[in-house]
């Protein structure tokens, strides 16, 4: 998604329009004094996008609609939304599909999965199903100007879905939600997925080692493949353009052994790896049956340590028990290890005879043809000639089958792989149906990821009273050190918002390219913050865009951003008031 | 022959020079030593046994190799290269004695099966409700215990 313009339609008569201000590709700054129409237009962007808002009254009898025209996925789409009714959203696909919306929830049916959020039914406060809204949703992404800096998440109304905050977090990070309403059923299909996936993985190592064994033994790449026939194929131009036929066949002869001998000099080298390892299996397990040799002679210290009398003469004393006990059990596991290596070796000594087999049939034809040659150097002209060409083209043929089946098998890998990420999505879902859970794989992995990257924003802010030794909970809400949020005041709370916000938002678009991908801020605490504190936010913020190709819009009062490449600032151009506006 | 005539000969008979790749021992590069010590595999192994498929003894060290390799990124070698198998079957040996004998793990004498005590339990169920990057590893491996299984399952049921 990529916010593209933003106009201000007016009211007929009077009325207060924009122009259409273009966002910068990066950040998009609206610098202006107190009281220029800052926060209405930042609220037009979320009020477009089916966030709540109430506006100020002189602004709902002066305009008309909020104009947002963004893209996704390579289509342009334009919402427009009047400042005069509850809810009516007009959406205009490449400028010619219309949809319009007069409720909030068939509103969000469609945005979100449009931005590739996913529409699990989830459970309100009263039990009863709900999907997930646009506007529960855009306060991870939307700062407003005086709750927005107090919580880590403020919805615009009071949450109505249970565990608001980290359902939303879940749906915008595309995990499981913690209470699905349609669990019993989903839990019954997901199994089925998974074992389906399963035999799936099974099915396609199968095909993947089938393939692999296809392979004719001593494995080149496809470039080394390409090159041969390369060479073969000049090889033959050669001798269709030749004058002197014998030496040129002759040649050809050359060229062919000089390939056998190279594949079988590969085919040596398998022959020795397949080999080290093999002794390198005999090695273990002359290395275990060491240990136990010495753990033998521990046991047997220890019976002589017994049968002296002196020492103790009790039978059942206790000397050594412990040790003596674990002798005995190492002892056990150990033998049990050599049984495993003995079956891995048996493996490896299957391949070295295929190996050993392919290595005797390569000596043979390096032999055959050199027999060949040997005869060609006596014998006269085209006969010679006809089996020099039909021995390249044999060959090249050769070639190009193992090349197609090298395709194949890059192919088949691909997909194995692919097959393997799913089958580990659908697990983790099946797990998060379970009652008694561990912690999830995914979710573990990104709240550790939050709290670092929480520390990284902290940093640049600067804040010093605020621990650094932060745990993300289950809820996703960080805990500092072994404080929560609400005993922080005044710089530290906003510091703190500002660090959480950044973190989340980063971690949320480091790795899809769909979902909202713009962080609103209406002027950031300024009087709370230093100027270079928030400068240096900014800046962070800025290569968070580039590299993440994401937007970031903010509007400011005293402080001000220094622009660089892919950032606009919109500056107020109504100048017939008593301070220039941006609506007018 | 001159050295032009070397080169025009070369390029004609389309000779290139083969770099051989013979497998030696990189002794420059770190071993897994740091990743073979008890504590890891002995967690590791208490992990394994607190599922509810449990693991072979006799398997244990194959296992414990298998399931690093999927589950951590440091760990250098496979299944197949046996590099790693040594070291790490004999202090998995020793992971697991010490389990045995300070009484996190039993051994379910008829099936070989090891099975983690209530006091192993409680310890692994303190270690995943920390919330720390050892918390992660371990559901690492636990996921891949878990693959190793289904799978050996399914190609068992194919054969």
């Amino acid at each position: 998604m990529k916010l593209i313009s933003l106009e201000i339609k007016p009211k007929i008569n009077s009325g207060w329009g924009s122009p259409k201000l273009l966002f910068g590709e990066e950040i998009t700054q609206l610098h202006a004094n107190n009281g220029s129409g800052k926060t209405p237009l930042i609220q037009s962007i979320v009020f477009c996008l089916g966030y709540p808002v109430e506006f100020r009254e002189d602004i709902v009898r002066h305009c008309l609609s909020a104009n947002l025209t963004l893209t996704i996925g390579g289509d342009s789409y334009t919402f427009t939304r009047l400042y005069e009714s509850k809810f009516d959203i007009t959406i205009r696909k490449n400028d010619s599909q219309f949809n319009r919306f007069y409720s909030e929830s068939d509103f969000s049916k469609f945005l979100l999965p449009l931005l590739g959020y996913s529409q699990e039914r989830l459970i309100t406060n009263g039990n009863t199903p709900t999907l997930p809204y646009a506007s529960t949703l855009l306060p991870i992404f939307y700062l407003d100007q005086d709750r927005g800096y107090s919580e880590y998440y403020f919805p615009p109304s009071s949450s109505f879905i249970k565990n608001q905050f980290s359902e939303m977090v879940r749906v915008a990070a595309g995990f499981a939600p913690l209470q699905s309403y349609d669990r019993k059923e989903k839990t019954i299909e997901i199994k089925e997925r998974v074992k389906y996936l399963d035999q799936s993985v099974v099915e396609s190592r199968r095909q993947l080692s089938r393939l692999r064994d296809d392979l004719a033994t001593p494995n080149k790449s496809i470039s080394d493949i390409e090159h041969e026939v390369e060479n073969l194929k000049n090889n033959l131009n050669e001798l269709k353009n030749t004058k002197d036929i014998k030496s040129e066949a002759l040649n050809s002869f050359d060229l062919l052994i000089y390939n056998l001998k190279s594949q079988h000099r590969e085919a040596c080298s398998q022959e020795r790896e397949l080999k080290s390892k093999i002794s390198s299996s005999n090695s273990i397990k002359s290395e275990i049956e060491s240990e136990i040799e010495t753990l033998n002679l521990n046991e047997e210290s220890l019976s002589a340590f017994t049968t002296l009398s002196e020492i103790c003469s009790s039978p059942n004393c206790g000397m050594f028990f412990a040790s003596s006990e674990s002798y005995g059990k190492s002892l056990l596991y150990l033998r049990d290890q050599i049984k495993d290596l003995a079956i891995s070796t048996a493996t490896n000594q299957r391949r070295l005879d295929i190996v050993s087999a392919e290595k005797a049939i390569l000596e043979q034809s390096i032999q055959t043809l050199s027999n060949e040659r040997g005869e060609a150097v006596a014998k006269e002209g085209i006969d010679l000639f006809i089996k020099a060409i039909s021995n390249i083209s044999s060959k090249i043929f050769d070639l190009e089958l193992e090349k197609s089946k090298h395709l194949r098998l890059d192919e088949q890998e691909k997909n194995h792989l692919n097959l393997k990420l799913e089958r580990d999505r659908n697990v983790s879902l099946e797990e998060s149906f379970l009652v008694t859970r561990d912690p999830s794989i995914e979710i573990l992995n990104f709240r550790l990821n939050l709290s670092k990257e929480m520390v990284k924003w902290l940093d640049i802010l600067r804040s010093v009273t605020i621990s650094r030794d932060i745990k993300i909970d289950s809820d996703f809400k960080p805990i500092l050190g072994i404080e929560k949020l609400n005993v922080f005041k005044g710089s530290s709370k906003v510091r703190a918002v500002l660090a959480y916000h950044a973190a989340l938002f980063s971690i949320l678009t480091a790795k899809v390219s769909n979902g909202f991908r713009v962080l609103v801020f209406d002027t950031p605490r300024q009087q709370e913050l230093h100027n270079e504190d928030l400068d240096d936010y900014m800046k962070e913020l800025k290569k968070l865009a580039t590299n993440h190709n994401v937007q970031i819009i903010f509007s400011t009062t005293s402080y001000h951003y220094e622009l660089s490449k892919g950032d606009i600032e919109w500056t107020p151009t109504f100048t017939n008031f008593q301070q220039p506006m941006y609506l007018g | 022959m001159n050295l032009r005539e070397v080169l025009e000969k070369a390029s004609s008979e389309s000779l290139y020079i083969q770099a051989e790749n013979i497998p030696i021992a990189r002794r420059d590069a770190f071993q897994n030593e740091s990743l073979f010590h008890l504590p890891l595999i002995a967690m590791a192994i208490l992990m394994l046994a607190k599922g509810r498929t449990k693991p072979k003894a006799e398997e244990i060290g194959q296992l414990i190799g298998e399931c690093f390799e999927l589950a951590l990124a440091g760990f250098k070698g496979s299944s197949q290269g046996l590099g790693w198998s040594a070291n790490l079957r004999i202090r998995t040996v020793k992971a697991l004695t010490f389990l045995e004998v300070s009484n996190f793990i039993t051994k379910d004498l008829s099936t070989g099966k090891l099975e983690a005590t209530e006091t192993g339990k409680k310890l692994v169920d303190k270690v995943i409700n920390s919330d720390t990057q050892l918390t992660l590893s371990l559901l690492k491996i636990k996921r891949a215990y878990r693959n190793i299984c289904k799978e050996r399952n399914i190609e068992l049921e194919l054969q």
